[in-house]
């Protein structure tokens, strides 16, 4: 059970029926944890999996009575502290600290959509980020006012996700999410999403990951994406019947700016999938579908079938620059050989391997890959009902967890802004000698930390310390040179740290998985 | 001191400083009636100059003021009048009066009478003073003579701080601060560039003195509240 | 074609955001003109303030 030394004394407060943005409370956080006499501070909405992550990180929530529309206060340090921290903590939120100083203040910023439209009637898009239980609603007066929609928000409960694509989809706008984290407009990102060029490709993705691994991967190849769609997860699934992806699609594929359409996400309900290969076989222009684990194969034009993230892309670059795919695929084959060589020479490893992801269809990709080689995958997020962690906070064999899942995101950041559950979590993996591998992901672009792989590098270190070379660490990047964080600095850092940093998320998973595999 | 600006209104007179603040100090004239000396532009109203530092001196002490400076700010609302186009955005600022800091205004903003908002809460210019200000501004620009006349006959000065009566009634006659002005003036146009700044730049004077200011432009605006 | 869609995926974005503010940073980093609203959840009890609004909204 992970648990986080108590250094001194607590103070834990519950605010009644408070909001407040994660992206706030994170910073009120920050504010306090720095002030002297306090070890740590944590500001959350009151949440089950919130109490949890505060009873692990050792505070006493026994006694705590909170919902989740309350703001739990929790202080450690010296005595004398507690009360102020506490004290400062409400003046921060109601006063921000960090929005104090420059005469004139900041611009007004309109508390209506109605007085927004007043300031940009030419607006063509509501870019959505409210807590879930409102997102819906707000979702609906944008379509209202005629705005296309992206819904960045998870927890849109499911008939308020049907209510709202039904009705965008009547006045032919669009609806991207709920729980999309990324999109691209003519190579604009939005969102959490990658500087790349522009170019023939477009992208509809039911994956936010997934999108951003494909966009990298085609960039890498000197291919360039327009648009990059994203519809949210649910979208595929039989009760919302893939509204958003076939409408995209369709949208994509009538365009003249669109060479080749890339579709990509988990599989789809039958059903859905059969109206997108309907959609597909009548294209003009090829179609690589992307169905991550899915069980189709095989390329006939106009329609190409890939069942991972980077080999989606090779294919797509492929038909963008008019090679021949069946030679790209060959020479992908190829590579799994070389990987294994690679795993040769790093030195296999005994035991199990353990995954700490931040983007979901990273994750889910590295469990079907990982699975094929090692056997069943533990997750919180798993690929079978009956490997489901019960203890998200505690891995179990060969475990790949998912950062970005509710249970972690609810009233806290996302893992790909704070990085400090996984550098903190590597520690408590390799405390496990059994333990032979470590696997995570690195995204980065618009929306995520400035500099992701130090603070992950901290943390690594200080498990080395521990495992030594027992363990081997593998990563990916999922970015660009361009990326404000710098790919190619991103990857010079973690080297330097003595992790193993492949090209794609596919080549780290096979790589990782070969270490344990080749071990007999 | 450097006079750097002033207002158009401007004149050299004989003045007794009367209230000395950190970033201004306010004199009083032959009449009793107000001059300003500020240290920001954002600072300038009716009867003031923009100076590069305050000189310092203390209350009672008599001052010359001399002419030699160039005219940079004109105080006069004449020519402004709120476009319709602006209303969705104008009716939020009802809302400010959610504020918790804005919570003395409410009871006298539901009975509908102004006159019951003069000297209302603390400070120089109290919460009330501000949006009786703003109301007036807007009912000026509106043409409504025969409210802000009323106001003029009716008001009672030992009701309220000197600085108080004095920027109300400056508003009665279609005379304002520069923030107030600049947002009458983003009002007045439909350029949408440089109204948010300017609903920024009123929203942040004092502490509550510029949302109050906006909720009175606000009701007025709308023809909520009666002289 | 919807001509709001048609405007966002041939002219590009402009937007209205609504939530965490880091979102039309980015944004207007790229160039894309963008509003930052100050949301906040609808209200039980403003009374006051809707009365006011639907008698003056004749």
């Amino acid at each position: 059970m992970m648990r986080l030394e108590v250094m001194g004394l607590q103070r834990l407060e519950v605010v009644e029926r408070t909001y407040y943005d994660s992206v706030t409370l994170m910073r009120v956080a920050k504010e306090i944890g720095g002030m002297e006499g306090v070890s740590s501070a944590s500001l959350s909405m009151g949440t089950d999996a919130n109490l949890r992550i505060l009873a692990a990180a050792g505070f006493d929530v026994s006694n705590l009575s909170a919902t989740p529309n309350d703001l739990i206060i929790a202080v450690m340090g010296e005595q004398d502290v507690l009360d102020l921290a506490v004290a400062k903590a409400k003046e921060y939120l109601s006063n921000p600290p960090w929005r104090q100083g420059q005469d004139g203040g900041e611009s007004y910023k309109p508390r209506s959509l109605d007085g927004a439209l007043t300031v940009m009637p030419e607006a063509n898009l509501a870019v959505i980020s409210v807590a879930g239980r409102y997102a819906g609603d707000v979702a609906m007066d944008c379509i209202a006012k005629d705005l296309n929609v992206m819904l960045y928000s998870d927890n849109v409960p499911l008939e308020k996700e049907i209510e709202v694509k039904r009705a965008a989809a009547e006045k032919g706008l669009l609806v991207m999410g709920p729980d999309c984290g990324t999109v691209v407009i003519r190579g604009v990102a939005i969102g959490m999403a990658n500087s790349c060029p522009t170019g023939p490709v477009s992208i509809v993705a039911a994956a936010g990951t997934g999108l951003q691994e494909v966009h990298v991967q085609l960039a890498r190849r000197g291919v360039g994406t327009l648009h990059g769609i994203g519809t949210g997860g649910r979208d595929v699934k039989s009760q919302v019947g893939g509204i958003m992806v076939e409408m995209a699609s369709r949208l994509l594929l009538e365009d003249h700016e669109v060479q080749v359409l890339v579709i990509v996400g988990k599989p789809p309900a039958p059903e859905v999938e059969e109206r997108i290969l309907h959609l597909a076989r009548g294209s003009s222009k090829p179609v690589v579908l992307g169905f991550v684990g899915g069980k189709a194969k095989g390329d006939q034009h106009p329609v190409y079938i890939c069942r991972e993230l980077e080999e989606t892309a090779a294919v797509a670059a492929a038909l963008a620059k008019g090679e021949d795919v069946p030679q790209v695929r060959a020479a992908m084959d190829a590579q799994v050989e070389e990987l294994k060589a690679l795993a040769k020479r790093i030195g296999p490893r005994k035991g199990y391997l353990r995954g700490l992801y931040s983007g979901g269809t990273l994750c889910y990709e590295a469990q079907l890959i990982a699975r094929d080689i090692l056997g069943p995958i533990h997750s919180n997020t798993p690929l079978e009902e009956h490997l489901k962690l019960e203890d998200s906070l505690r891995s179990v064999e060969h475990t790949i967890v998912d950062f970005g899942e509710d249970e972690f995101t609810q009233g806290r950041l996302h893992p790909m802004i704070d990085v400090s559950l996984r550098a903190s979590r590597f520690q408590e993996e390799v405390k496990d000698p059994e333990v032979g591998v470590v696997l995570f992901d690195v995204v980065i672009g618009y929306g995520c930390h400035p500099d992701p792989a130090t603070g992950l590098v901290e943390g690594i270190r200080k498990a080395k310390e521990i495992c030594g070379d027992r363990v081997v660490f593998v990563a990916s990047v999922c970015g660009t040179p361009d990326d404000v964080q710098d790919a190619d600095r991103q990857r010079r850092i973690l080297e330097e740290a003595g992790v193993v940093v492949m090209d794609s998320n596919a080549k780290a998973s096979r790589l990782a998985s070969f270490l344990l595999s080749l071990s007999e | 001191m450097r006079i750097l600006g002033a207002s158009s209104d401007l004149k050299s007179s004989t003045l007794r400083v009367r209230e000395v603040h950190r970033r201004a100090l306010n004199l009083e004239g032959p009449l009793g009636e107000r001059y300003s000396l500020v240290t920001g532009p954002s600072m300038m109203g009716p009867r003031s100059a923009l100076v590069d530092r305050l000189p310092v001196l203390p209350e009672g002490e008599m001052v010359k003021l001399e002419g030699g400076w160039d005219a940079t700010y004109d105080p006069s609302l004449a020519g402004l009048r709120p476009r319709g186009r602006w209303r969705p955005l104008w009716l939020e600022w009802l809302e400010l009066m959610d504020d918790p800091d804005l919570e003395v205004l409410r009871g006298p903003v539901r009975s509908g009478e102004l006159m019951g908002l003069v000297g209302l809460g603390p400070g120089h210019t109290p919460a009330g003073d501000d949006l009786i200000t703003g109301w007036l501004a807007a009912r000026w620009t509106l043409g409504d003579l025969e409210s802000t006349s009323r106001f003029l006959e009716g008001f009672d000065p030992g009701l309220t701080t000197w600085l108080g009566g004095d920027q109300m009634t400056w508003a009665a006659r279609g005379f304002a601060w520069a923030p107030l002005k600049g947002l009458l003036s983003a009002l007045s146009s439909s350029d949408p560039e440089g109204i948010l700044d300017a609903l920024g730049e009123l929203e942040a004077v004092g502490h509550t003195s510029g949302r109050s200011c906006l909720v009175g432009l606000a009701l007025g605006l709308e023809g909520a509240m009666e002289v | 074609m919807n001509q709001k869609l048609r405007s966002l995926l041939k002219e590009g974005p402009r937007a209205v955001n609504i939530g965490v503010e880091q979102f039309a940073q980015d944004l207007a980093a790229q160039g894309v003109k963008v509003v930052q609203m100050d949301w906040r959840p609808p209200q039980a009890g403003s009374d006051l303030l809707s009365k006011l609004r639907k008698l003056k909204r004749q």
